[in-house]
């Protein structure tokens, strides 16, 4: 009889702790399964560097803004590493509504260096988007750049910064566009040649009005838009097409430097 | 003895329900796709099919409650905060105040939100927005075929809910499931995708050639494959005129992953 009660208490107790151990492994199922389901495709890590800033334009001062939900919550709107030569960068309480500086993702320059837009601000930019293998149209398009950089006076030129951003971000490397830009002579002072998370590359795509499709074989197709941007990031003009007037551009870039 | 059997049986329903509790809590939100061969409606040269990897995307669109809590943690994509770079006036227009729903229906897809703002509430969850490949492959599924145009009166049924959307779109998850699972995708709200501003039919090209022009141009749907897929005519033709900061109030999103 006693031992039949022992029996029945460990055999209570057995059964008891199962179905704990089972609402345990259920509950952690459920805490794993979600994430799980949700985790995203591969993406270069610079992807997530796009949630470090938090813009607000509205009262706060930038550097009270370096706030963000993420790892990344170092890098404030303004790169505090921002080169030397741009002292003027807008907080970001100061930036008109309409500059691209509100988009603070991070590139990755052609030296490997992380690259945000708010860098360029304080003087002009020239921006073209472009990939290293597109034999056709880009070449005509980093052309158009170059050309507008020897049409400017020379003071006007020497503030005159020139972002060449890749729509290539899985073939495109930091390397290849250096070597790119080497060929042509413009791996140098104030050309910045950029690549971009996917994310990153539409979203500014999408700002410059830039069609652009992966044909899935190398081959983008993307319309041929030549932006200046002014000192506070704001489009003052644009040229579309090839072989078109460079005059708008050298007007506008003039207009920012005076 | 019996006590036992009571036990045992009790138990065995605890875990059930536990187990479904579980499955309701979690499985409600992504389905895991494997993905394959999507038929463009408008074929690009040497494109007559895209391929789409694997990916994962949400059962329901996002929903005016999901898009409150983001904008709760993330204030810049508040209505009086975000650029205007980024939204344009109309965004998050019937919202009283920047975290207050007023008369919306917290169940009923979100609208009135910019391209930017999507993706950024899609990457604030480790997602994205679906590729417009990814969005037309869940949506060319039936009911019943992974392919819709081989079921029996699907072009009708979905033009129908097409055409009969509500100007206030009611709470999410109300629409019969896909074939994947899926809901919602033609009879609540237009939806936003990743790559606007991809409506291109040349390669690497000198000339701007722009797929809009078929779209857009009197007689353009002859280019079409499926001329009686009007429903997804109408869905190229609206996704292909969008700008990243526009919103509308029949204009949502899901992400995808």
């Amino acid at each position: 009889m006693t031992t039949k009660v022992k029996f029945a208490t460990v055999y209570k107790a057995i059964l008891t702790m199962s179905v704990t151990l089972l609402l345990a492994f259920l509950l952690a199922a459920c805490g794993e399964r979600e994430p799980a389901a949700v985790a995203p495709s591969p993406q270069p890590a610079a992807a997530h560097a796009e949630h470090a800033a938090a813009v607000d334009h509205a009262e706060h001062a930038v550097v009270e803004h370096a706030v963000a939900d993420h790892a990344v919550a170092d890098h404030a709107v303004v790169d505090h590493d921002a080169h030397a030569d741009h002292p003027e960068t807008l907080a970001a309480a100061e930036m008109p509504g309409s500059s691209l500086f509100h988009l603070t993702g991070a590139f990755t320059a052609q030296d490997g260096t992380e690259f945000r837009l708010a860098e360029l601000s304080g003087n002009p930019t020239v921006v073209v988007m472009f990939y290293g293998d597109c034999t056709t149209a880009c070449p005509l398009l980093v052309k158009s750049a170059q050309d507008i950089e020897a049409a400017l006076s020379p003071e006007v030129a020497a503030r005159t910064q020139f972002l060449m951003v890749s729509f290539d971000t899985a073939r495109d490397t930091p390397d290849k566009l250096r070597a790119y830009a080497d060929e042509k002579g413009l791996d140098k002072d104030r050309w910045h040649w950029l690549i971009g998370s996917p994310l990153l590359t539409r979203q500014l795509a999408t700002l410059l009005g830039v069609q652009f499709r992966d044909a899935g074989n190398g081959v983008f197709a993307h319309s041929n838009i030549v932006t200046v941007l002014d000192s506070a990031g704001v489009p003052t003009a644009r040229l579309e097409g090839l072989g078109v007037a460079l005059d708008p551009a050298l007007a506008a870039i003039t207009a920012a430097v005076d | 003895m019996t006590t036992r059997t009571r036990r045992t049986a009790l138990s065995l329903i605890v875990a059930l329900v536990a187990l479904w509790l579980c499955g309701a809590a979690t499985a409600a939100t992504m389905v895991a796709l494997q993905g394959g061969e999507v038929e463009l409606l408008f074929p690009i040269e040497g494109e007559e099919n895209t391929v789409v990897a694997p990916f994962s995307i949400d059962i329901v669109p996002v929903s005016n409650a999901d898009f409150l809590a983001f904008l709760g943690t993330h204030p810049e994509w508040q209505r009086s905060k975000v650029p205007e770079v980024f939204a344009g006036q109309g965004y998050l227009r019937a919202w009283p105040a920047d975290l207050d729903l007023g008369e919306l229906d917290p169940n009923a897809p979100v609208t009135d939100v910019s391209w930017f703002a999507a993706a950024a509430y899609c990457e604030a969850r480790g997602g994205r927005l679906p590729t417009e490949a990814e969005w037309e492959f869940v949506a060319n599924a039936g009911f019943n075929a992974p392919r819709g145009r081989d079921e029996v009166g699907y072009n009708e049924r979905v033009l129908t809910l097409t055409a009969n959307r509500r100007p206030n779109p009611g709470p999410v998850g109300r629409g019969e499931a896909n074939y994947y699972g899926v809901k919602d995708m033609h009879g609540l709200v237009w939806e936003w995708v990743f790559d606007i501003g991809s409506s291109f039919n040349t390669g690497d090209s000198r000339s701007d050639g722009d797929r809009r022009l078929q779209l857009v141009c009197g007689g353009g749907s002859a280019g079409a494959v499926d001329k009686s897929d009007y429903a997804a005519f109408l869905r190229y033709a609206f996704r292909s005129g969008l700008d990243g900061d526009y919103s509308s109030s029949g204009l949502g999103f899901r992400c995808a992953g």
